[in-house]
């Protein structure tokens, strides 16, 4: 099964051939063109200054909107992508240069528990961290971070209704990419890599909660044992 | 009547013109084949999708013209098939040739016919990525560092490739008009050698033969060795067929 | 001068001899009938003079060359058959331009004139051509060609009767005032038996004879009477062929090589004498058997 699948590109191709190669010789397809010559140049002509257009065009597109980026650049987006996160395990969060604080929030509780929840979804996607402050001086703070990336987005949300702290998705939740890469005539000589994209080329971001020492706590979230 | 004299390579040169005209229709040909390839490639030719920890979903897809220059090297490849076929052949006897003529007006045509080849299946590449930009609703578009130098690396390595396909298209041409049967042989040696290389007869990571002569090229990182090596098997495979053809009777 | 010499020339297909050691000569600018039946090996002679073919044995030279694979013979010679390949993609005017470019002595203005005589579209594509105009168009290109060895094979298949005929004159005005080596092949003699200057006549491969036109007029007789009288008569001289009438009348064709006295003695035993047309003495001489297709029917 597994050889079949294997070779299934190659019979394809073979096939592809066999099959060309029987209509052009069954029809004399390249012979009994009813095209005359005069046309043919012109038809040529066309296709050749339509592919110069587009040489012109493709070079003169506007820098400021395409990204120009190495495979050097997509590993650095990885690593501070895994950086914000072993961070956060560690609390030392605000110790990084490529992790900035995006925005910052302050509710005050007055319940002595409280809920974390996503509005409307069954499980929110960002990743929670909660710290347990010294004290209970019965204020909240949520802190988002976010790494240095491609895509930056205005990203989660946080509001405090009665006791229950709703974590909003964002609107656009998916992204798409197009990659315009050399062909393989040209990347054997630059050794340009296939561009890999981590998703997290898409602003990375996480919740930093602290909350007052004695705060009861349901919901998604990972505690921070400091 | 007094006899004309004749030079060899004003009647290639006169020869080349004519196929110039009267092979027209190739041109045609490629040009579908390069904008068939164009629209299988406006799917991206290759591309990964996935989720974050942070919950998005990114999906990218690459977009370039190798498709575009292995469908236009497949082109080559019939094409040069296709002229060394009784038709074709038999064309040029109507007028003043012999077979050294005969086939060097057809090298001449299949390598200004891969430099046409080349030229415009690399550059559709581009069209495909002006298609892309102007149509396509993209977050984010990505380009790896494409310059001009990287154009002309890329022109001269296109038309090397697809120039070698043309070779090596014209020998298997030639040597199915000297026998069906090495035909058959030959098809079955390129059919049944993958088979058996990859049934794991032989040991399972030893590259085949294929992918050993396909790194020779594609392994190469030096444009001016990769011309070196591809003009060099051009002149091979040229030879070798001009000697096959140079006994061969024509209008059977 | 001889233009072609031929000598012992043999051509085999495996184990089939197409040709069978032919000896021939052909001067300088005379205009020579090549005739056979279907099979005769006739196409494959020419392709062999023309450089298509390499022959299996013996010596051909044309002007002093071997033809296979000579492109300056090539440049001098031009094959006319009536599956000449011409590339489909360009006009048939436009295929005169291209010919025009191949061949040095080639005339634009006659092609063309020739072109309005018979009423070309120069548009048209010549796989779009009937038979007719196909072999007609072939014709104008080996006309306009004005090469010194000009060969036709079979020139005027498809062509009508008026058409034939204006190709036949076209022909012998264009060698006229530009006389070159033609070969002429048709299995139809009569048509072109009054512009050949030569005849050369093969048989299965081999050659019959070669002479010149009046000499084939003069070769044989016909004998006409009862078949006794005329059976007694021919013992001992070289019978070319022999039919049965009923009624006990026979008709033989015996070799021209009679003295008077036989011939006055034919006359006084009552037989007819009468002389043999080129075409039908050539279908008498490459006949298989002496009697015809009659022969076929009228067994037992």
């Amino acid at each position: 099964m597994t050889l079949i699948m294997q070779l299934l590109p190659l019979i394809i191709m073979i096939g592809l051939i066999v099959v060309i190669v029987v209509i052009v010789k069954k029809n004399d397809l390249f012979r009994i063109n009813q095209m005359s010559g005069n046309k043919i140049k012109w038809v040529l002509s066309i296709y050749g200054i339509i592919l110069l257009a587009s040489i012109v065009v493709f070079f003169s597109l506007p820098d400021d909107e395409i990204t120009s980026i190495s495979q050097v650049d997509s590993e650095k987006i990885e690593r501070s992508n895994q950086e914000l996160y072993n961070r956060a395990h560690l609390g030392t969060l605000e110790q990084s240069k490529q992790i900035t604080v995006k925005e910052k929030w302050q509710f005050d509780v007055k319940e002595q528990f409280l809920q974390v929840t996503s509005n409307g979804e069954e499980n929110q996607d960002i990743i929670i961290f909660v710290e347990r402050k010294e004290s209970n001086d019965g204020e909240i703070d949520v802190v988002k971070y976010a790494t240095e990336s491609l895509v930056n987005h205005g990203g989660y949300q946080v509001e405090l209704n009665n006791n229950k702290l709703i974590v909003q998705q964002p609107d656009k939740m998916d992204y798409h990419f197009a990659i315009f890469t050399n062909e393989f005539s040209i990347t054997q000589f630059t050794g340009e890599k296939r561009l890999h994209f981590p998703t997290s080329a898409i602003e990375a971001e996480l919740l930093y909660i602290r909350i007052p020492k004695d705060l009861e706590l349901t919901g998604e979230v990972q505690f921070v044992e400091l | 009547m007094s006899l004309t004299e004749v030079n060899h390579w004003g009647i290639v040169k006169k020869q080349y013109k004519f196929k110039l005209k009267a092979y027209a229709g190739v041109f045609t040909s490629m040009m579908v084949v390069q904008v068939i390839a164009l629209l299988l490639s406006l799917g991206g030719t290759g591309g990964s999708s996935g989720s974050s920890s942070s919950g998005f979903s990114l999906t990218t897809n690459s977009y370039s013209g190798s498709m575009v220059i292995a469908f236009t090297m497949v082109w080559a490849f019939i094409t040069a098939i296709l002229i060394t076929t009784k038709a074709y052949r038999d064309d040029d006897f109507t007028f003043v040739t012999n077979r050294l003529t005969s086939n060097l007006s057809n090298m001449l045509f299949l390598t200004i016919a891969s430099i046409i080849a080349g030229t415009t299946s690399l550059l559709t590449g581009y069209l495909l990525k002006v298609i892309v930009y102007l149509f396509f609703d993209v977050d984010l578009l990505i380009s790896s560092s494409q310059t001009f130098s990287t154009l002309l690396i890329g022109l001269v390595a296109t038309i090397m490739y697809i120039l070698l396909f043309a070779a090596l298209g014209y020998l298997v041409g030639v040597l199915a008009q000297l026998s069906k049967m090495l035909i058959i042989i030959l098809v079955a040696l390129f059919i049944g050698y993958p088979i058996y290389a990859s049934t794991g007869t032989g040991i399972r990571d030893e590259p085949t033969l294929f992918i050993t002569i396909g790194q020779f090229y594609q392994g190469e990182s030096t444009l001016l060795l990769l011309v070196i090596k591809i003009i060099l098997t051009v002149i091979v495979l040229f030879f070798t067929s001009l000697i096959i053809t140079n006994r061969l009777e024509v209008k059977q | 001068m001889n233009v072609i010499e031929c000598n012992q020339l043999s051509k085999a297909y495996g184990k089939f001899d197409a040709l069978n050691l032919l000896s021939f000569r052909i001067e300088e600018n005379k205009i020579t009938g090549l005739i056979g039946r279907n099979g005769a090996g006739k196409t494959t002679l020419l392709k062999i003079i023309a450089g298509y073919l390499k022959k299996s044995s013996g010596e051909l030279r044309v002007f002093s060359e071997d033809p296979f694979n000579n492109l300056k013979l090539s440049a001098n010679t031009i094959f006319v058959d009536d599956d000449m390949n011409f590339p489909p993609a360009l006009t048939i005017r436009q295929l005169l331009q291209a010919a025009g470019t191949f061949y040095q002595n080639w005339d634009m203005d006659l092609a063309l004139r020739l072109f309005d005589y018979f009423e070309f579209n120069p548009n048209q594509k010549h796989d779009n051509l009937s038979k007719g105009k196909r072999s007609t168009f072939n014709m104008i290109v080996g006309l306009a060609a004005r090469c010194p060895i000009t060969i036709f094979d079979e020139p005027t298949t498809g062509m009508d009767a008026a058409v034939r005929k204006d190709f036949y004159r076209a022909l012998l005005k264009d060698y006229l005032a530009h006389p070159r080596t033609i070969i002429l092949s048709s299995h139809l003699l009569n048509e072109m038996v009054e512009i050949l200057e030569d005849i050369l006549l093969i048989k299965n491969g081999e050659k019959y004879f070669q002479m010149s036109i009046a000499d084939v007029k003069e070769f044989a007789i016909g004998i006409s009477g009862q078949k006794q009288i005329v059976n007694e008569w021919i013992t001992g001289k070289e019978i070319l062929y022999k039919k049965s009438y009923t009624l006990g009348n026979t008709y033989v064709v015996v070799r021209n090589d009679l003295s008077e006295a036989e011939l006055e003695s034919a006359k006084r035993k009552g037989l007819e004498i009468s002389p043999v047309a080129a075409d039908d003495l050539c279908i008498y001489l490459t006949g298989d058997t002496k009697g015809g297709i009659d022969d076929v029917f009228d067994r037992g």
